[in-house]
């Protein structure tokens, strides 16, 4: 029987949003593949986490709870997964959000068991005994669909924004079992130092509205037409990695690959060009609407509404006439 | 320190795309072929290392067909001291494990580095598995979204990023580092006629896949067709060519029509 | 990009040379692009800067981030002899890149013209003293090169100088009026006119490398145009009051400096055509996109026969520009002597470059003569291409000269 484990990858202690976008996937095959959806979690400190993973329909966690977990160190989790990935024999499927560890770690733990990849795969789903995955290619203007055969150990991370987050449900329950790290000395080749992590002043993923910026804002301090719109119409901030990366904004703030996926009532952009990155984090607002001096910006493909002009001159206007 | 930066032929991104659209080394019209965009930062950041260090030699390696020798020599053009190809005609392997190990086999094959760099992704399959996958290949530490660097004797201090922030690892050398398009290798140096003479002057070399002892490169995942997404149903309403206030009116009536109101959440 | 490619692929290139060629532009065109185009209306909008006060004149912000990039890419040395750090290289490379620069910005594109004029003078009929010191600074743009040759009452009839130059001991001492500087006050090398012998009118004019570091406060910026165009290039009127220039920057022989100037602006002038070619296809772009998204009863105006048939002229008179000012490139890497080529390829670039802007605007309408689009400026500043360089008038004066001369 096939074995379908979900790497649960946590973060500022919540398992991640991208996490449970792909539960959602893993729920689906899980039922067509007729099997029990397992997890394993890495880390420190993590068994509330982990009963708490049971109720999205996990029947058996595998927690790595170990202060060594504490940060994330991807020698030791390719080991300590690898030792885990052991036990399974074939058909094993692994899968993962494609967050940036999951980015990282999955197609290592591919490359280690020598193993078939659908790497950044939007679908996975069971067509006769095969397995099947769409990946876009050039940033989605072409769709490839991947297919590998059910009954080897397949490997998967699955793209963010695609697929909605699996709801908990209170009803339901699992098993926790301890799996006792393994970390060899070739794995302390990597080490941590430090991580800069905004604190958490706010939460972008509840906002119904958001007024995000990105590098077209042009400054820091030109960033502040972006914090009064939002204050006035009584929305938050979110900004594109340029944005954030330039520090005009903190990271909190951040919209995309790299940081939070939204679906606010309504998102506008403001001189964000609209790159893939940061499209994949708020195309599935419900209205989107542009703000943008090029007509030509990506960012139009998926909004709904662009107005063609200078940021500075439509801001200041907008908050006038509402 | 000598670093091995792989390097991609890609498509122009304003090129048009055939519907299946797989190889993108072998184009009709060279001037459509050009350097994934995101391993310039990798070259950027290659330069920047041995230029602070003083000493050391950067290799731009290339998997592709002879489409791409304007992208090996893009990166001599670039500043790279060498680079060469593997010949790759008609996209002969595309499947992501199998060109990992290819490109493993390449480094094996060079046999002395100290840092292997790739851009963070591809513009055509944009999967970023090369780096973790060719670092799993060579048994080295590897760090993805690298947006700075310093190097620490043997070790290296690398910034990536991660949500929300930026962690920073230290690595025993030799390492693999994707690089980042963002932080201290964002804006790629161009060309220079300098270079670009001497790069027209260089002949690639050509290596071939069979002769690097790659191994077994079995495909147990396969493209099985590639098609184009479904048009989008809504197109964009664009406003533009008028007055602001008046732009913002149109906006504003037209989201009435639908039912839907900007100034709800005050 | 692609049409100056298919161009040059008809040209005696070898496989190396069009290699390099290509990568050039291709390098070129993602710095005018990407970086250049950005600024231009900032350029138009801020100008060029002159203190009274101090006497210095400044371009405006950003401009020289941008110079220095050119300078770091290497593209003045492009047509400088290898002898003095240069690469030698066709000057069919060199006006498509002027054009390039010209489609981003015409103000910054006024950097080049003048730079391989400065180049072309000094290397034909500078001293070896003066070629050993002035060559390798405008090779790497550590010089921008300057030409001073107008006066108030010199301006087609450059013939007509003033200023007079003085030999006291191992240097001339040059006092007079220099107007429609560009880059006066900025640059490191001035080629300049001046009378050595005044019994013997026109043929008692000397050139000369004026150099501003040595004249010192002999060489004084008096005030800066305010123009109707350009406004990011610096135009300047600069008084020379003894203004010392050694011995060894006298160019060719003394008395002999009309000849030599006339004869070296033939090469300029192809410079300016690849100028106008660079403008006007601006414009045409920007009118294409313009007329493929403005609807009017019901349809794009582009469909509209009228917009497509001024369209249709504007491509051919583009492409028409492109060939004259390439081929006459061609034609003077070769060998040529391209004195009237040089001036056909002038008149018609630069006034197809008025028709195509005039036609830009009026495509855009009641937009077009708004300062927020972009064809408003290509407008004012494609304006000068049929004035600078010799005017079009002068162009057909020689034109018409020379073809009677060699009639058959």
């Amino acid at each position: 029987m096939t074995k379908l484990i979900v790497v649960i990858e946590i973060a500022k202690g919540k398992i991640t949003g991208i996490t449970k976008e792909c539960l959602t996937v893993a729920k689906k095959l899980s039922e067509d593949l007729g099997v029990d959806i397992e997890g394993v979690m890495l880390g420190h400190g993590i068994n509330d986490l982990a009963v708490n993973a049971t109720k999205y329909g996990i029947k058996k966690i595998y927690k790595v709870d170990d202060a060594q977990f504490a940060g994330i160190n991807i020698l030791y989790h390719t080991r300590t997964l690898e030792e885990l990935v052991k036990q399974f024999s074939p058909p094993t499927i692994i899968m993962a959000g494609a967050s940036l560890y999951g980015q990282e770690i999955i197609p290592r733990l591919a490359a280690r068991f020598n193993s078939a990849i659908f790497a950044s795969v939007t679908s996975l789903v069971l067509e006769g005994d095969n397995l099947v995955g769409i990946h876009p290619l050039f940033e989605e203007k072409l769709l490839g669909t991947m297919s590998a055969d059910k009954n080897q150990m397949n490997f998967v991370t699955i793209l963010g924004g695609n697929n909605p987050e699996a709801e908990i449900d209170e009803s339901l329950s699992g098993e926790v079992t301890d799996f006792a790290p393994v970390i060899s000395e070739r794995d302390k080749r990597e080490t941590f130092v430090e991580e800069k992590i905004a604190k958490v002043s706010v939460d972008i993923t509840k906002a119904k509205l958001i007024i995000a910026g990105g590098r077209g804002v042009g400054g820091k301090e030109k960033f502040g037409i972006i914090h009064e719109t939002a204050k006035t119409l009584g929305g938050e901030v979110g900004a594109s990695r340029a944005a954030v990366d330039a520090d005009w904004v903190p990271y909190d703030h951040e919209i995309g690959q790299t940081g939070k996926t939204i679906t606010p009532d309504f998102y506008i952009g403001c001189g964000i060009s609209g790159a893939i990155q940061h499209l994949v984090g708020m195309r599935n607002s419900k209205t989107i609407i542009a703000v943008n001096t090029d007509e030509e910006a990506p960012m139009l493909d998926v909004a709904h509404y662009a107005i063609i002009a200078d940021l500075h001159e439509v801001l200041p206007e907008l908050i006038k006439k509402l | 320190m000598n670093i091995i930066v792989f390097i991609k032929a890609t498509i122009d991104r304003n090129a048009p795309l055939g519907p299946d659209e797989t190889f993108p080394g072998d184009r009709d019209d060279k001037a459509d072929v050009m350097t994934n965009n995101y391993d310039k930062h990798a070259i950027e950041a290659a330069l920047q290392i041995v230029e602070k260090k003083g000493d050391g030699k950067v290799t731009a390696v290339c998997l592709g067909s002879d489409m791409a020798d304007k992208v090996v020599k893009e990166a001599i053009a670039m500043g790279c001291h060498e680079a060469f190809r593997i010949e790759n005609s008609e996209a002969r392997v595309i499947n992501f494990f199998s060109v990992a190990k290819i490109l493993a086999a390449a480094i094996k094959k060079i046999g002395t580095y100290d840092l292997i760099l790739f851009g963070m992704q591809s513009y055509d399959y944009g999967t970023a598995t090369m780096a973790p996958m060719v670092s799993e290949f060579l048994d080295l530490p590897t760090a993805s979204w690298v947006e700075r660097i310093s190097l620490n004797g043997d070790k290296i201090n690398v910034e990536k990023v991660i949500e929300g922030g930026t962690r920073t690892i230290e690595l025993q050398l030799p390492a693999v580092l994707s690089i980042a398009s963002s932080g201290d290798f964002e804006e790629p140096r161009y060309t220079s006629v300098r270079r670009i003479m001497k790069a027209s002057r260089t002949k690639v070399p050509v290596w071939e896949i069979d002769k690097l002892e790659a191994g077994a490169l079995d495909t147990n995942v396969e493209f099985t067709k590639i098609e184009q997404p479904p048009a989008r149903m809504e197109e964009c309403v664009v406003f533009k060519d008028d007055d602001v206030p008046v732009l913002i009116d149109n906006l504003l009536s037209a989201l009435k029509d639908k039912g839907l109101n900007l100034g709800a959440y005050k | 990009m692609k049409q100056i490619t298919k161009i040059f692929k008809t040209f005696n290139f070898s496989k190396e040379e069009q290699e390099q060629n290509q990568m050039i532009l291709d390098m070129v065109y993602e710095l005018a692009m990407n970086e250049i185009i950005e600024k231009e209306q900032d350029w138009d909008e801020e100008g060029a800067h002159f203190d009274p006060a101090t006497k210095q004149v400044s371009y405006p912000s950003g401009m020289m981030d941008l110079y220095k990039k050119c300078q770091e890419n290497d593209l003045f040395a492009i047509i400088v002899p290898e002898k003095y750090d240069g690469f030698g290289l066709s000057y069919t490379l060199w006006t498509a890149v002027i054009e390039l620069m010209a489609r981003a910005s015409l103000a910054f594109s006024m950097f080049f013209p003048s730079q391989s004029l400065s180049i072309e003078i000094i290397n034909n009929h500078g001293t070896a003293q003066a070629k050993e010191k002035y060559l390798p600074l405008l090779s790497s743009g550590d010089a921008i090169g300057a030409m001073a040759f107008s006066e108030p009452n010199a301006g087609s009839d450059i013939s007509a100088v003033t200023t007079k130059a003085e030999l006291e001991g191992n240097s001339y001492y040059l006092t007079g009026n220099k107007i429609w500087l560009s880059h006066g006050g900025a640059a490191g090398t001035n080629i300049g006119l001046a009378v050595t012998d005044k019994s013997k009118g026109p043929r008692g004019l000397s050139a000369f490398v004026i150099d501003p570091e040595i004249a010192g406060d002999g060489y004084e910026v008096v005030r800066i145009e305010e123009k109707m165009g350009l406004h990011g290039s610096i135009t300047a009127q600069v008084a020379l009051d003894r203004a010392e220039v050694p011995k060894e920057n006298l160019l060719g022989n003394e008395n002999e400096g009309l000849r030599l100037v006339l004869g070296s602006l033939a090469s300029s002038r192809i410079g300016i055509a690849a100028q106008s070619a660079g403008i006007a296809e601006t414009a045409l772009q920007e009118s294409i996109n313009y007329a493929n998204q403005r609807v009017q009863f019901g349809r794009p105006i582009g469909k509209h026969q009228a917009i497509s048939f001024m369209l249709a002229d504007m491509a051919t008179q583009v492409h028409q520009a492109r060939l004259l000012y390439l081929n006459t490139a061609r034609m003077k890497d070769n060998g040529e002597n391209t004195q009237i080529e040089s001036s056909i390829a002038k008149y018609y670039a630069t006034e197809a470059a008025q028709k195509v802007t005039y036609d830009a605007v009026q495509i855009h309408g009641g937009y077009g003569y708004s300062r927020e689009y972009r064809v408003e400026r290509l407008f004012r500043d494609a304006r000068v291409l049929t004035i600078y360089e010799g005017t079009s008038e002068m162009q057909k004066t020689i034109i018409s000269r020379g073809t009677q001369a060699r009639a058959e």
